[in-house]
């Protein structure tokens, strides 16, 4: 294995370790927060305003920071009949192939993504008292950890 | 229609060279972009990823999962196996009839046939391969009676159904009972066929005393779908407080009634339902998009029409796309299914006249049967890797137990009060 291999697999696996506990952590906290609501509302008759938002952005951050962690342990929901049927190396020109995409996908998805922060920046979330534009901050950090995760992967495989 | 043709051609292309479902349908949804420009301007793209998760209702899925995972790391699997064991260990083929009893058990508590397969599994197949049983017959049974976590509430699948088309949650948990206790019932008598055939073993009766103390181990794991199906009936909250308060119950019962969980073990469970969660919420949020094609090109009218011009009945309206959607189960999982067809099928099957709760059930069973279907059968390949046998194999022998869940979903798309009883009576 090359030098340029051996750090990509440590990034990458220290990547996916520091992924893991923040998923974790955002998890504790969904649920912690949905519980406190609850008790709120059965012991005091009282809700926190900005509970249902916080709530979403955890949410999206859960989804879009488990994105680049199942990638980089190959993780993700995929389908895998057709290619077991194929030469190792062709399998392995797709692997190649499939990362190449993602980070196509992920810069093109981050570009999208800062045209509809540009637009939100100046709509309030009320609740929160900041710019609805945050709503979007864990789709485009997502973005660029996936694309550091495929970019890992891509070294990593390097001969 | 050109539109969503193109975007499910491309989708399911990508997803054939392993391309993971969620970046196939983002690129699927470029392909529509770029070929009908200007209809999906850029910044439509990052609305409808994060309009696909705004909806709290989304989070049930992640403590759902919590739940289950927190159950399982506190020391659920072997009191619910015990008593399955004490249920019905005593009749010929009795771990295979144990461990579809486990199954129906767990499905309570996980919502996930995948974590029951991988929970029941790990104990029963090894387990039954001591007694004599063949591997590929052991992951045979542990796959097919995963399957019935899907169905008996709390089911992750049928939150996702609920959150895409006009069905109630509370109405699809409660409809599900009776169709999860079917599947139980009929692989059970799968299981027995098989074991008279065979000639299986069956394990001396352990007696009422074994049996109580078995059933009072558990009570507290088997009380957890009641309360949450009680606690939805009634009000109480919203599937998501429900789901976070399933979670809490389960780490409260874990740590300090059972106290067979640690610290360290309970955030080893949260660490690994967070990634599960994950996996099915970044499916999600790109299918936002998806949703907005169809919306935006009205496939469901057209749709409507093609259901219409069939001129079927309502109940065989529902059995042809119960048998659409077992052969798409047999490529595509689940929340695949279930977040790209359910949003654009339901609108006009609702309009052939096709009850939404039905429907749903069509769908999570039929979903359910997709997991033991080869060539895209995830619960066939767990459980053959789990019993170190061929996957050719343990599709084989699932052969009888596939067959019977066919025959069941068959009824439940014929006979609508199969599933529309329950929820008749429970909503007065």
């Amino acid at each position: 294995m090359s030098r340029v291999a051996g750090l990509a697999v440590t990034a990458r696996a220290a990547l996916i370790q520091a992924l893991r506990v923040l998923l974790g952590l955002l998890l504790l906290t969904m649920v912690t927060l949905e519980t406190v609501q609850v008790l709120l509302r059965y012991l005091f008759a009282d809700s926190l305003l900005w509970g249902r938002d916080v709530g979403l952005l955890l949410l999206l951050s859960l989804a879009w920071l488990g994105a680049p962690l199942l990638w980089a342990s190959q993780g993700h929901i995929a389908v895998d009949a057709l290619l077991q049927r194929l030469p190792a190396r062709a399998e392995r020109i797709v692997a190649v192939a499939v990362d190449l995409l993602a980070i196509a996908a992920a810069i093109g998805l981050a570009y999208v993504t800062v045209l509809a922060i540009e637009a939100f920046s100046l709509i309030d979330m009320p609740s929160l008292g900041v710019s609805g534009a945050v709503r979007f901050y864990p789709v485009l950090l997502g973005a660029a950890l996936w694309s550091l995760a495929a970019l890992l992967n891509l070294a990593a495989e390097r001969r | 229609m050109t539109g969503i043709a193109l975007v499910l051609v491309v989708m399911l292309a990508l997803i054939a060279f392993r391309v993971p479902v969620f970046l196939a349908i983002g690129l699927a949804t470029v392909a529509f972009a770029a070929a009908f420009w200007p209809i999906m301007q850029p910044m439509v793209v990052a609305q409808s990823v994060q309009r696909g998760l705004d909806n709290t209702a989304f989070t049930a899925i992640a403590y759902f999962f919590l739940a289950g995972a927190i159950m399982n790391a506190g020391g659920m699997s072997a009191r619910l196996l015990r008593l399955a064991r004490a249920l019905v260990a005593h009749i010929r083929g009795g771990l295979s009839h144990a461990n579809i009893a486990a199954s129906m058990v767990f499905a309570g508590i996980s919502g996930s046939a995948v974590a029951d397969a991988a929970a029941v599994g790990s104990v029963m197949i090894p387990a039954m391969k001591r007694d004599g049983y063949s591997g590929a017959y052991a992951a045979a049974v542990t796959g097919a009676s995963a399957t019935i976590g899907l169905m008996i509430p709390p089911s992750i699948p049928m939150v996702v159904f609920a959150l895409f088309t006009p069905a109630d949650v509370v109405d699809l948990f409660v409809a599900g009972v009776l169709p999860g206790l079917l599947m139980g019932v009929v692989l059970l008598v799968a299981s027995v066929v098989v074991a008279y055939r065979r000639g299986y073993p069956a394990e001396v009766w352990a007696g009422w005393r074994e049996l109580g103390q078995a059933f009072r181990g558990s009570v507290l794991a088997l009380l957890m779908p009641v309360l949450v199906i009680a606690a939805l009936v009634g009000g109480a909250a919203t599937v998501s407080e429900i789901g976070a308060l399933a979670a809490v119950y389960a780490a409260f019962v874990s740590l300090f009634i059972y106290r067979e969980a640690r610290l360290v073990e309970l955030w080893r469970a949260t660490v690994e339902a967070a990634v599960d969660a994950a996996r099915v919420l970044i499916i999600i949020s790109l299918s936002g998009a998806l949703v907005w094609i169809a919306a935006r090109i009205g496939v469901a009218p057209a749709l409507a029409e093609a259901l219409s011009s069939l001129a079927l009945p309502p109940a065989l309206t529902l059995l042809v796309i119960a048998v659409g959607l077992l052969a798409l189960g047999t490529v595509l999982e689940p929340v695949t299914i279930l977040v790209v067809v359910a949003p654009i099928l339901a609108p006009a099957a609702i309009l052939a006249g096709i009850d939404v709760t039905q429907l749903g059930i069509v769908f999570v069973l039929a979903c359910a049967i997709g997991l033991v279907t080869p060539p895209v059968g995830v619960l066939l390949y767990l459980t053959a890797a789990q019993a170190g046998a061929g996957v050719a194999t343990v599709a084989r022998e699932s052969l009888v137990f596939l067959l019977a869940l066919i025959a069941l979903l068959i009824a439940v798309a014929l006979w609508p009060a199969l599933t529309l009883w329950l929820p008749g009576i429970v909503n007065g």
